[in-house]
């Protein structure tokens, strides 16, 4: 062979490899009528008969999907310079993920997979903990505090449209060798009767849970009742915990030795527990949370109204949306609109009035510590862009970074020239928080299936380094929910992905 | 069907990601052979007649793809529209190298770069590559010849 085949070999083997084994999206057949390709290959000419036979079709594509995601969860990926390059993210994360992946997506099936809560390093991609949520719920949400310690959970019951509670997952302060005690899961919301604030404001100002851990890593029930005790670390001290529902209803979690984490908890060792929040669990059409960097509000976007929560004193503040904003998808999935983002000092709050009027529609900055009432009395930092003619709204995604000086923003984008065969484009991109204009254009893409979005999941305090991901749709039929599909540090141009992240992934937060 | 889909359809769309460049169009196309090969699957049930069947339907539907971007290509530069920006992080993952020969394989007429892809990518015979490309082995032979020739020029000039 000459030193041109060996090239070329070389080079159509590292082409071919980058598509990943588990990027192949499962076989449907019913896209016989909608694939977005030439008529010369007959896409146009199939039959009715094929319409009955889809559904057969969309369940071996559920049990090829199932495999493809079961061959690759754990088996991760070669991390590229890992180390440095996320250096500056935070330790420790937080992630939704589903087990169940071949009972979310049936027509007769619930909206929701079942999904369950992971503490995760960072940087080495290792499950240090796992909690369930309460019997006969399933997470939709989760956001983190600065302080990499303190998330909060959102809830809805399995399979229905349900109000969303909240629970407070507070990562314990000894978290610094590697080790983790059981996840103490709450109890049911039959048995917990009205929410009852359970968390108070530690001396940083912070919000702990109520009830603290035994020197043994078990825990006491909180005076209200809203922890239960019982979990325990495994004799060799690591556990990976799993929730079950116990005979009295409430949630109990079985310890297993992991050999991810060895360590032996102890007076010093790590917890995590989980913690009902005293927030009312009266809105239905939730589209995001998210919690200020100092763990004492949390920011609750519906379909007509921003809320605001102090998780300290319990009361909220809420501000309008314009009729004119794009109400936004309700939570359940990585395609969430994520339209909240906290600035550093915990006060001021970016969200999206998505396609309102000029003058209405942008990225708005309120002041959260004064009563307000609609979202339109705040600032204005980014305006715009218009409604596409598709009447797509334009926003996906608005970070502010902790600089408070950059709107990271992933936006669908409008070109008339573009044939709409070929679907929208995206934009990852910088503005500034100052004047509203375009800093940087960091990518434009297409998006897959018209509503695969980029994801922007945190970034650096300068915007400098983002943490991003895609979303791809997981197979369904007439059901779909978005997974992140893979998710890395965009840096300089230079993207690091994060190691051993899985395909069951819903939502993740740091 | 499934089992048949399960067992190719990685290897059918890298073969389309190299002929196209682009992840997306290529699992359009390959989902669009398996669901000819659907439509047809009481003549061509046999598997093995079934994956060159896959293979040559997937090579077309590139074809068609390639043809309609040139076309469409050419009334966006009339209308200066920008073409689509490749992510940061697939731009810096692609050496320069592979960069270059992938770039001059795309210069080549469609049944160059197909023997060359066929041959050297998925190891066929001439025969092979003949019967999937729906010509005789000579004619693959001479294709690729060319083709090999025409690829070292471009690299030559490039460098």
């Amino acid at each position: 062979m000459n030193v041109l085949e060996d090239k070329l070999r070389t080079a159509l083997r590292e082409t071919g490899e980058e598509i990943v084994p588990h990027s192949v999206p499962p076989l449907r057949l019913d896209r016989a009528r909608h694939v977005r390709l030439p008529r010369a290959l007959g896409s146009h000419r199939s039959a009715g008969w094929l319409g009955p036979l889809a559904a057969a079709a969309a369940v071996a594509a559920v049990i090829i999907a199932a495999t493809a995601v079961s061959g690759t969860i754990g088996s991760g990926r070669r991390p590229l310079g890992t180390s440095a390059a996320l250096g500056g993210l935070p330790r420790y994360y937080v992630a939704l993920r589903f087990s169940r992946h071949n009972t979310c997506c049936l027509p007769d099936q619930p909206l929701l997979p079942r999904t369950h809560a992971v503490v995760v390093d960072t940087a080495t991609g290792a499950v240090l903990a796992s909690v369930g949520p309460p019997p006969g719920d399933t997470f939709v949400g989760v956001t983190g505090a600065a302080d990499d310690r303190t998330f909060v959970l959102g809830a809805q019951k399995y399979g229905t449209l349900s109000p969303t509670r909240f629970y407070l997952l507070r990562i314990g302060p000894e978290a610094a060798t590697g080790s983790f005690l059981p996840t103490i899961a709450p109890t049911p919301a039959s048995s917990r009767g009205p929410a009852t604030p359970s968390a108070s404001p530690s001396p940083r100002g912070s919000a702990t849970p109520s009830a603290s851990p035994s020197p043994r890593g078990s825990a006491s029930p909180s005076p209200s009742g809203s922890v239960s005790p019982s979990a325990s670390p495994s004799p060799r001290g690591s556990a990976t915990p799993s929730a079950s529902p116990s005979p009295r209803g409430s949630a109990t979690l079985s310890a297993s030795p992991s050999p991810r984490s060895p360590a032996s908890p102890g007076p010093r060792g790590h917890w995590t527990r989980l913690s009902p929040l005293p927030i009312p669990p009266d809105m239905t059409e939730l589209v995001n949370f998210a919690l200020s960097p100092d763990g004492t509000s949390l920011a609750v976007l519906d379909i007509s109204a921003l809320r605001v929560f102090s998780l300290v004193t319990g009361a909220q503040r809420i501000w309008d949306r314009p009729s004119q904003c794009f109400g936004g998808v309700a939570l359940g999935g990585a395609n969430t609109d994520a339209m909240l983002s906290w600035a550093a000092d915990s006060r001021h709050l970016a969200t999206a009035c998505n396609g309102g009027p000029p003058g209405v529609g942008g990225v708005w900055l309120l002041y959260t510590a004064v009563p307000g009432n609609s979202l339109t009395k705040g600032r204005l930092l980014v305006p715009g862009p218009p409604v596409a003619p598709n009447g797509q709204p334009p926003w996906n995604r608005v970070l502010l970074t902790a600089d408070g000086r950059t709107v990271v923003g992933v936006l669908q984008v409008h070109n008339p020239h573009r044939p709409a065969t070929l679907g929208p484009l995206q934009e990852l991109a910088e503005f500034s928080a100052h004047t509203g204009k375009l800093l940087r254009l960091l990518n434009r893409m297409p998006v897959w299936n018209h509503v695969d979005f980029e994801q922007v999941l945190w970034a650096s305090p300068s915007g400098k380094s983002l943490l991003v991901s895609d979303t791809k749709p997981y197979a369904g039929h007439r059901r779909a929910f978005f997974l992140l599909n893979d998710a890395g540090v965009l840096t300089g141009g230079r993207f690091t992905p994060l190691p051993h992240w899985p395909l069951n992934t819903l939502a993740a937060a740091w | 069907m499934t089992e048949l889909y399960a067992a190719h359809a990685l290897g059918m769309i890298r073969l389309a990601h190299i002929m196209l460049g682009d992840q997306q169009g290529a699992e359009d196309v390959v989902q669009e052979a398996f669901c000819g090969l659907y439509r047809r699957w009481s003549s061509v049930s046999d598997p093995e007649r079934a994956v060159h069947y896959v293979r040559s339907a997937v090579l077309n539907g590139c074809r068609s793809v390639l043809r309609r971007r040139i076309s469409s290509q050419a009334s966006h530069d009339l209308l200066g529209e920008q073409p689509v920006v490749i992510s940061a992080e697939s731009a810096v993952l692609t050496s320069e190298e592979r960069r270059a020969v992938m770039a001059a394989l795309r210069r080549l007429p469609s049944r160059q770069r197909e023997a060359l892809v066929l041959r050297y990518y998925l190891d066929l015979s001439a025969e092979e590559a003949g019967a999937t490309m729906g010509i005789s082995p000579s004619s693959v032979r001479s294709a690729t010849h060319r083709a090999l020739a025409s690829l070292g020029r471009m690299l030559q000039e490039n460098s």
